[in-house]
């Protein structure tokens, strides 16, 4: 218990404080998470508000998939994009392992079925009515599904910050494709597992305050928002 | 509105970016596995930023166990390695996958259990006599279980003792020397530590060292460069020019001198790999 509390105030100090090092390891980590959800976004949420407007043969296999890809453990899916990106794998010349472009893009692949599956359920819950207005008023394809899309808004930007969320607390793929390097690759999820390790609880502590709080924020975003929907 | 979003697109689109180019560009880059000893114990913060200085480059260290280190260099996704664990080095030199193997420093491995020491292995020399004598007890045991150096050696103890460690007293935990410290100190367990990490986290175990000194339980660590015939990618002149500091009178000095709550750690010995 004494640990504890001895930890948490050196946890403190190292915040108000701005510690180079808490700084360095939290700016990685916004940075890559902001990174993978905004390629994640442009990319899943065309395609959920296309799956919610099409009908096709096998809709229902394919909103099964992307709900069973929801459930995928990190360290899967960091293994996953190790195999493309170590240096005998297909993208291997690209040289991507243990850099900040490997963790995007493992952490992208980890949310875009997760957007993508929410952007779809946001779609569907607009009112059927403003499809077909804006079809009787003559607007394309295309046309169409940008109104709907825009009816829906709110919802689609919950499906990115719920993203967010995801991506921020992840630590197998942090971990596997970037190699928890310092300076570089270290993320606020991997120094507070190295930490532990070491049995140097304040730092870790720190980060994980650091962590609940970027949470916190992002839900109380996410509810505003929701509440502007409602 | 527009122009907000956009304007973050493209600031969180610049460190992909500038990651893509990141391996050609201006600063050279090597990329440095290791094991975790080195770098939890603190000797290579203290010794890296004086070769970057000198050099003008950024060493990028993957601390995980000898046997991913290995794993990581046998692909080619990394330039050197800093591991223990002899037999597999020499196997590795052997398959081609590396060359210009250089033994660095030596320390030694210590096997550490509670201060209650059920198994009364305190003060036995052989350290291969205090394994038998814990599993003859059946006084729990934590096992890296990583494929680690550390592993390796506890294996290669087992294997003389000719005992098979299995049952519900040994644990093989898969993960690293921290943790397994951290367990053995909370459940009050046996284990196998290299004096480093031991020393770096004592203060806050309820371990002892109960069994020392067996020359069986020298720990060497060597450098061996990823073989550059084998995979062009990689930087192997930065990779020559650290190992050969980490060998020149400067480097063994650091190391010799390197200290870590008033204990040296490492014993520099650089010379061919043995």
């Amino acid at each position: 218990m004494n640990d504890l509390a001895q930890a948490s105030k050196e946890a403190l100090r190292l915040i108000f404080t701005a510690d180079a090092e808490v700084t360095t390891i939290v700016a990685a980590s916004l940075r890559f998470s902001l990174a993978s959800t905004l390629i994640a976004s442009l990319v899943g949420v065309p395609l959920g508000v296309a799956l919610a407007n099409s009908r096709f043969r096998f809709k229902r296999f394919v909103e099964d998939l992307l709900n069973t890809l929801l459930a995928v453990p990190t360290v899967v899916v960091g293994l996953f994009v190790y195999t493309l990106v170590f240096n005998q794998g297909p993208l291997g010349r690209l040289g991507l392992l243990f850099t900040p472009a490997a963790i995007i893009l493992g952490q992208t692949v980890l949310i875009l079925p997760l957007i993508a599956s929410l952007s779809s359920s946001a779609v569907s819950g607009v009112n059927p009515v403003v499809r077909e207005t804006a079809f009787t008023l003559g607007a394309g394809r295309m046309r169409t599904l940008v109104t709907v899309a825009e009816e829906a808004r709110p919802a689609l930007l919950v499906a990115c910050i719920t993203a967010f969320g995801r991506v921020i607390g992840e630590v197998g793929i942090s971990i596997i494709l970037g190699g928890n390097i310092l300076g570089y690759t270290r993320t606020i999820t991997t120094a507070i597992s190295l930490e532990t390790s070491r049995g140097e609880f304040a730092l870790g502590l720190a980060l994980g305050m650091v962590l609940l709080v970027v949470a916190f924020g992002v839900n109380i975003g996410a509810r505003l928002l929701r509440r502007k929907t409602a | 509105m527009r122009t907000i979003i956009l304007r973050t697109i493209l600031i969180c689109l610049l460190p992909l970016l500038r990651a893509a180019g990141a391996g050609a560009a201006d600063t050279p880059r090597l990329r440095f596995a290791t094991t975790t000893s080195v770098q939890d114990s603190g000797l290579l913060p203290y010794l890296l930023p004086r070769f970057e200085e000198r050099c003008r480059c950024r060493v990028h260290v993957i601390a995980v166990g000898t046997g991913q280190a290995l794993r990581l260099a046998s692909s080619g996704d990394v330039d050197l390695v800093l591991v223990h664990a002899p037999e597999a080095e020499l196997e590795f030199v052997k398959q081609g996958h590396g060359v210009n193997r250089k033994t660095l420093m030596v320390n030694d491995f210590v096997i550490l259990g509670p201060p209650a020491d059920p198994a009364r292995i305190r003060g036995v020399k052989s350290a291969s006599e205090a394994l038998a004598a814990i599993a003859r007890r059946g006084a729990a045991f934590i096992s890296r279980g990583d494929d680690s150096g550390t592993h390796r050696k506890e294996l290669a103890l087992w294997k003389k003792t000719g005992i098979t460690p299995s049952g519900p007293w040994y644990l093989e935990i898969g993960q690293g020397m921290g943790a397994a410290l951290t367990m053995a100190g909370e459940k009050g367990s046996y284990t196998i530590s290299d004096r480093a990490t031991w020393l770096g986290r004592r203060g806050r175990l309820k371990l002892e060292v109960l069994s020392e000194g067996d020359p069986d339980l020298l720990n060497h660590y060597s450098v061996i460069q990823v073989n550059p015939a084998r995979f062009p990618t990689v930087n192997a002149p930065l990779a020559l020019e650290l190992v050969d500091w980490l060998c020149s009178p400067e480097g063994q000095k650091l190391i010799g001198d390197f200290r870590a709550g008033g204990h040296a750690l490492f014993r520099p010995v650089c010379g061919p790999g043995k």
